[in-house]
């Protein structure tokens, strides 16, 4: 599957989820900020993705490329941030603020991070043993 | 007459993981303040197949519920659970039978889910998906020679609040209620206001529930809510220690017996403590993740002890909601800072589901039970598996054993899945 | 027992199987229609009757402010829904009250389970779904959606109106049977009696036509004999401190008088707990019970019954209090009586 096939039926996934428009589920809209979704959203839109990629999705994993190895550290936290900003412009890190907590990361979550994820998943080579 | 009324507590009974033959608050009492864990391997069913295999569940039912009525022993685990707790109150609170008391006394009870059996929906659900659709005629067709007796019946908590009315002939109001995990609370919390507004001078009030089986436990472990600790089922139910994982599920019921104090107290009943005040709200805010700030259970505590007419100050001691989950725990102690500011480091705070488990719809219940008999007796149950302190949760959580006080007055918080928060605040019995 | 503060209802949301709203409810109840017809929710020619009192184009999105929680919410949920966003609009309450005054007490029955999604969950285990526990763990664990609870949940429906409605008061789900809604009517006017809340949305919400339901009715032997035609609906009372309402010129359709509960054995007792709920108060005045030959047209609304009744009573102008009473079959019932427009003082109407 090509990551254009994955990124429409992926946006079809969480635009059904959050219920939006498809043109509202942009790649770099936020799930939280931008779609309203709250903590079961996540564990639906796994289910969805789970059914609609035939794949089985482990805890939580979808979702830590958004964050993952950020220390739970203030300084490291802002560091990180920085770091992704110049990655990903297309994302408004205004909106966090200074200093933010760990707690705050999951905003960080996007459209993007859920088709990257797929798109490591899906790839030939890493299919699960 | 409802002038000056006040509602005082003359029986508690509970039917409790821990408690040899089942039944016994007594007995759930002594292990509460040794600080025995009653989280076990699951063994009513084979859990291999769940990422979790741990419940605290209830031993010795069966036997204990041989002397029930037919229509309880045929009814379900809650309902023999419920008629098993409420005869403990009732006896111990030696209510008049006479025909006067049992028209002025109520029922509430606190019940919900969990009432069909495993093979009943299993056994059509397994056959009716057929060339990837749902066959509803064939379901039909197959669950209905499946359903066990009383399909009807079993499906209506009201019908158990009914049947438990008319098993000790009470003829004042009944009710049955069912705000998922706040609801033990708000049982207790709607009987004190019938008999404090005079709508009885009597109310049996209490909860029963069981997620203990097959479905009730997956639909727990599909929202990521369980503890996963299997290994060391004892110490997986901590809440507010920074290493907790999720709840573990316990079942069980309480049955409290209110009555109205100076009817009470001029027929020489033993009085336990007084329930004093009660708060019901909202967060109003989203279905499972509750209010950043935890502002329902803050306009919950508050009103209770408004309407209590405590402040903050006075409260001796906490029974926590307490689930052991990582959002909960951290927005109770929010809450609880918001309520009792700079004195909340020094104000004790207990979860009874640390021994217990979480029993869900009951879990107020047998929590207003520990409440009561914490202030009847002076001492403090512990908050077991503190281990490592969190420093999102400032608490005094009682982690050394139970601990002797002056106690004369205590709240205690249920909240629910969908913003539910209900608090009760009561007081130590004066004569 | 009285209120310490009069309790006026100043809004009526009906979302029914006779229609939606007061005037069209009342309208077709008058011209004797009934309601019945085969099921369409779900294909029930399995059963001895297949007849329900369905809810038709019935469309829950405008209703919700955030149509997103739509996935979480059950048809009762949904149904009642939009009968308290109804009710509100009725009594033009949106704006006129703090988040903490304003409660939802609401009655229901036991959910629908959700059986095709149940079904496709355990897809093709057939009978060993049942017996052989860890194979149905797998299958569930993996196939089914673990929002699953949550929509089933009965506590749910009074979260959503909460939600939905921005109340932060008191909130309570009664399920005492075919008595919950008429229950919930009656505390939620003691809230707002003792100043607990300035307004409740009261009211039951239920909705029968599924194969549980329906299995446990046919089981019973209640499916297909002696009228009685499973249905569903929600009706939502917003009940007001009576001061407030007058103070912000809002429609006083009627005053909830007294209320109560308890299990009823005969019509001796039923009449006990009329006069319980203050249907005496009203002197020498007629009364009569609401809704006589409601359940015919509109079929059984279980928890919502009781409120459909009532809200019946408040458009009959010719009776000055009515008295509105629910009993279930386990005799679980609740009473609760109202003056209604035409005998309000101080000209409330």
């Amino acid at each position: 599957m090509n990551r254009q096939e994955i990124e429409s039926r992926a946006r079809g996934v969480v635009a059904a989820a959050l219920d939006h428009p498809l043109d509202r589920v942009t790649l770099d809209a936020s799930l939280i900020d931008d779609l309203g979704a709250e903590s079961i959203d996540f564990l639906d839109i796994a289910f969805r993705l789970e059914t609609e990629f035939g794949i089985e999705i482990p805890e939580d994993e979808v979702w830590k490329g958004a964050f993952d190895g950020v220390p739970d550290d203030a300084d490291a936290i802002a560091a990180r941030l920085a770091q992704l900003a110049r990655e990903r412009p297309g994302f408004a890190w205004d909106r966090l603020g200074p200093r933010p907590s760990r707690r705050e990361l999951p905003r960080l979550i996007t459209v993007r991070t859920v088709v990257d994820y797929l798109e490591r998943r899906l790839a030939p080579e890493s299919a699960p043993a | 007459m409802t002038e000056g009324r006040r509602v005082v507590v003359t029986g508690v009974g509970a039917v409790a993981p821990g408690v040899p033959g089942a039944v016994g608050a007594e007995r759930l009492w002594r292990n509460l303040l040794t600080g025995t864990s009653a989280v076990a391997p699951i063994s009513r069913f084979d859990a291999s197949g769940f990422p979790t295999r741990i419940a605290a569940e209830v031993r010795g039912l069966e036997e204990a519920a041989a002397a029930l009525p037919a229509d309880f022993t045929a009814r379900s685990r809650i309902a023999r659970m419920a008629a098993l707790a409420l005869g403990e109150a009732l006896a111990v609170s030696r209510l008049p039978e006479d025909e006067a008391t049992r028209l002025e006394t109520g029922v509430v009870l606190a019940a919900g889910m969990g009432t069909y059996g495993h093979t009943e929906v299993f056994a059509p659900a397994g056959r009716a998906w057929a060339g990837g659709a749902f066959d509803a005629v064939r379901f039909a067709s197959d669950l209905w020679p499946t359903l066990e007796p009383l399909a009807a019946d079993r499906q209506s908590p009201g019908s158990l609040a009914a049947r438990l009315a008319r098993l000790h002939g009470m003829k004042g109001p009944v009710q049955a209620v069912m705000t998922a995990c706040s609801a033990g609370t708000q049982a207790i919390g709607d009987a004190f206001l019938w008999i404090r507004e005079g709508r009885a001078d009597a109310v049996l009030a209490g909860g029963a529930d069981s997620e203990i089986y097959p479905m009730g436990l997956a639909s727990f472990c599909l929202l990521g809510a369980l503890s996963t600790r299997n290994a060391e089922p004892e110490r997986a139910s901590r809440p507010f220690d920074a290493s907790r994982d999720g709840f573990v599920l316990g079942e069980g019921a309480a049955f409290l017996v209110l009555e109205e104090r100076a009817r009470a107290l001029a027929r020489g009943a033993p009085i336990l403590a007084e329930v004093a005040g009660f708060g019901s709200a909202c967060d109003a805010y989203r279905v499972t993740d509750p209010h950043p700030d935890g502002d329902g259970a803050v306009l919950a505590m508050k009103k209770a002890l408004a309407d209590a007419g405590i402040e903050p100050s006075d409260v001796g001691w906490v029974n926590a909601h307490g689930t052991s989950t990582r959002a909960n725990d951290r927005i109770e102690a929010a809450a609880l800072a918001r309520v009792f500011g700079a004195r909340l480091p020094r104000l004790p705070v207990s979860s009874t589901k640390s021994m217990i488990g979480h029993l869900t719809v009951a879990a107020g219940a047998v929590e207003a039970v520990a409440a009561v008999l914490a202030l009847r007796d002076g001492v403090l149950h512990p908050t077991i598996n503190q281990e490592t302190p969190d420093p999102e949760c400032p608490l005094d959580t009682v982690p050394e054993g139970a601990r002797r006080v002056a106690l004369e007055a205590a709240i205690s918080n249920s909240f629910a899945f969908g913003g539910q928060t209900a608090c009760l605040a009561f007081r130590r019995a004066v004569a | 027992m009285k209120p310490r503060r009069r309790v006026a209802i100043t809004g009526v949301g009906l979302v029914t199987p006779l229609g939606r709203g007061l005037p069209a409810v009342a309208a077709a109840f008058g011209r004797g229609e009934s309601a019945a017809a085969p099921a369409t929710l779900f294909d029930a020619s399995g059963f001895a009757s297949a007849l329900a009192a369905e809810v038709r184009d019935f469309d829950p999105r405008p209703s919700f402010r955030a149509p997103k929680a739509l996935k979480l919410c059950d048809r009762r949920t949904q149904l009642a829904v939009a009968a308290a966003s109804d009710a509100v609009a009725d009594a033009r309450l949106d704006g006129t009250l703090a988040p903490e005054e304003l409660g939802v007490i609401l009655g229901t029955s036991g959910s629908d389970l959700g059986a095709p999604e149940l079904s496709r969950a355990v897809d093709g285990a057939g009978g060993a779904a049942a017996k052989d526990v860890p194979l149905f763990a797998r299958k569930v664990l993996s196939g089914l959606s673990p929002l699953w609870l949550l929509v089933h949940l009965p506590n749910m429906t009074g979260a959503h109106v909460a939600i939905q409605a921005g109340a932060r008061g008191p909130n309570d789900t009664v399920m005492t049977g075919w008595a919950a809604g008429l229950q919930a009517v009656g505390e939620g006017a003691a809230a707002v009696a003792r100043g607990d809340a300035e307004a409740v949305l009261a009211g039951g919400t239920d909705s029968a036509i599924h194969p549980f339901a329906f299995a446990g009715f046919q089981q019973a032997g209640w499916l297909g004999g002696d009228g009685f035609v499973p249905g569903e609906g929600a009706v939502v009372l917003v009940l007001e401190e009576w001061e407030r309402a007058r103070r912000r010129g809002a429609r006083v359709r009627g005053e909830v008088v007294g209320w109560s509960s308890g299990v009823v054995d005969g019509d001796a007792d039923l009449e006990r707990l009329a006069r319980r709920a203050g249907a005496g108060e009203a002197g020498s005045a007629p009364r009569r019970f609401a809704g006589k030959g409601s359940a015919a047209a509109a079929g059984r609304l279980f928890a919502a019954h009781g409120p459909f009744d009532l809200a019946l009573g408040l458009a009959a102008a010719d009776t000055p209090c009515c008295v509105a009473a629910a009993r279930g079959p386990w005799g679980e019932s609740a009473v609760v009586s109202v003056r209604t427009a035409p005998s309000l003082p101080e000209g409330a109407a």
